[in-house]
């Protein structure tokens, strides 16, 4: 590994087609693969490095087994150079089997409170693989069909003005709507003296609406 | 955490980093054993498959862990989560989750992103609150800073993007986004239900 020091950590260059995945050259013939066979496009290369499958959008999966939680803190080394070394989004894969339960905790928290990875355990190999077919699949969808990313709001500011408007203490539906028309902006609301609020909504709402705003 | 967070990092990130401004997690799911989200609407006997205890219920834990099967729907909601930023950490009890709570708290202190202003506001401030809460970028978190580091809404409304950013430990992003809102100019068409003519208010409008 050393003598690879100059050698990308990963494929950076490596880019990936939706519905497809780059595996390195040691999955071949693993159960993962065949199991993905027929479901995602799998091309194995040579040189991933510590990344075990490629997918798009610049994601990494790196696969960490029981053995490997069992066998020590090599798999910390590698992570950890995984995410010194790239600005892939690393996607860690843990085998979280009886064995290996005891370990989850403290994988969690190094891959995702420390370095900030996303975790996602699986108990096996044929897990692993259904994981990743949706992976795949998410990605190649649209982005719209998301029911966790944020729907595109309309881009009016206006109901929100007339809400913030309503917060001000005294003001109601019909005092917000006139200050919005006379003043124009929250910013100017802001700015406006007694007197000037006293034009739009009488006196004693004037001085409620004043403290309010600035003092 | 509040939930009012939700609104604050619910939009995706492309590349998360550690301990930065998307602090929204998803506590709860977890890949074995029962007391997991059941996530699959098709087998709703699954989540409910806690036979009230044969008696001697020491192997309950072994007969629960039985019932979960993984599906795809599961590993679709997983992806469809990855995708969207957020950040997800699995728990298998509700020691895990105190565990796992604790381990935030200290990472937000660690990393200076602790919520460092009282989090109980009295009497007018919470008017104030309620004011700052209505201003579309900013979180529950943003807005509880701004009442206790800026004076009053005009202060606010009269310093610079980066003044409030540093004052109120804002984005400069979301400091830019509040000048822009609290200085668009009101067009009244634009409301998504024209406003009853003539209000019933004391003040006659004026035009």
């Amino acid at each position: 590994m050393t003598t690879k020091a100059n050698f990308p950590v990963t494929a950076g260059s490596v880019v990936v087609p939706y519905g497809h995945a780059i595996g390195n050259e040691k999955w071949r013939g693993s159960e993962v693969a065949q199991r993905l066979q027929g479901k995602v496009r799998l091309i194995f290369e040579d040189g991933l490095g510590l990344v075990d499958f490629h997918l798009s959008n610049r994601t990494c999966i790196l696969y960490i087994s029981e053995a490997d939680l069992v066998a020590g803190d090599e798999f910390k080394r590698r992570l950890v150079r995984f995410r010194n070394a790239s600005n892939l989004r690393g996607l860690v894969i843990v085998e979280k089997t009886q064995i290996s339960d005891q370990y989850f905790s403290a994988v969690q928290k190094l891959v995702v409170l420390e370095l900030g990875m996303v975790l996602l355990p699986v108990a096996n190999q044929g897990e692993a693989a259904q994981l990743i077919v949706q992976l795949v699949r998410e990605q190649s969808r649209d982005q719209g069909t998301n029911p966790f990313l944020r729907k595109q709001r309309p881009q009016l500011a206006e109901p929100a003005l007339f809400q913030t408007a309503q917060h001000i203490p005294g003001v109601g539906k019909t005092k917000a709507l006139l200050l919005l028309q006379h003043f124009g902006s929250i910013h100017r609301l802001c700015n406006a003296s007694i007197s000037e609020l006293e034009q739009v909504v009488g006196q004693t709402a004037a001085q409620q609406i004043h403290t309010f705003l600035c003092s | 955490v509040p939930p009012a967070q939700h609104s604050h990092g619910a939009r995706a990130v492309p590349a998360p980093r550690p301990g930065g401004h998307d602090r929204d997690m998803l506590l709860g799911l977890q890949a074995s054993g029962c007391e997991r989200l059941d996530l699959h609407p098709d087998h709703p006997s699954r989540s409910t498959s806690f036979p009230p205890a044969a008696p001697g219920s020491v192997q309950a834990p072994r007969e629960t862990s039985r019932c979960f099967q993984r599906t795809q729907y599961y590993d679709g909601v997983l992806s469809a989560l990855v995708q969207a930023g957020i950040r997800i950490l699995f728990s298998s009890c509700q020691q895990e989750t105190a565990v796992l709570l604790r381990d935030l708290a200290l990472l937000e202190h660690r990393k200076g992103a602790a919520i460092h202003v009282p989090t109980e506001l009295e009497g007018p401030r919470r008017d104030l609150l309620g004011f700052y809460l209505s201003i579309p970028p900013l979180s529950y978190v943003g807005a509880l800073q701004l009442c206790h580091c800026l004076g009053c809404p005009r202060d606010l409304a009269n310093s610079s993007p980066s003044a409030v950013a540093a004052a109120a430990r804002l984005s400069r992003d979301c400091a830019e986004e509040i000048q822009r809102y609290l200085r668009h100019s009101f067009d009244p068409q634009l409301l998504p239900q024209p406003p009853r003519a003539g209000g019933k208010g004391p003040a006659a409008p004026r035009s």
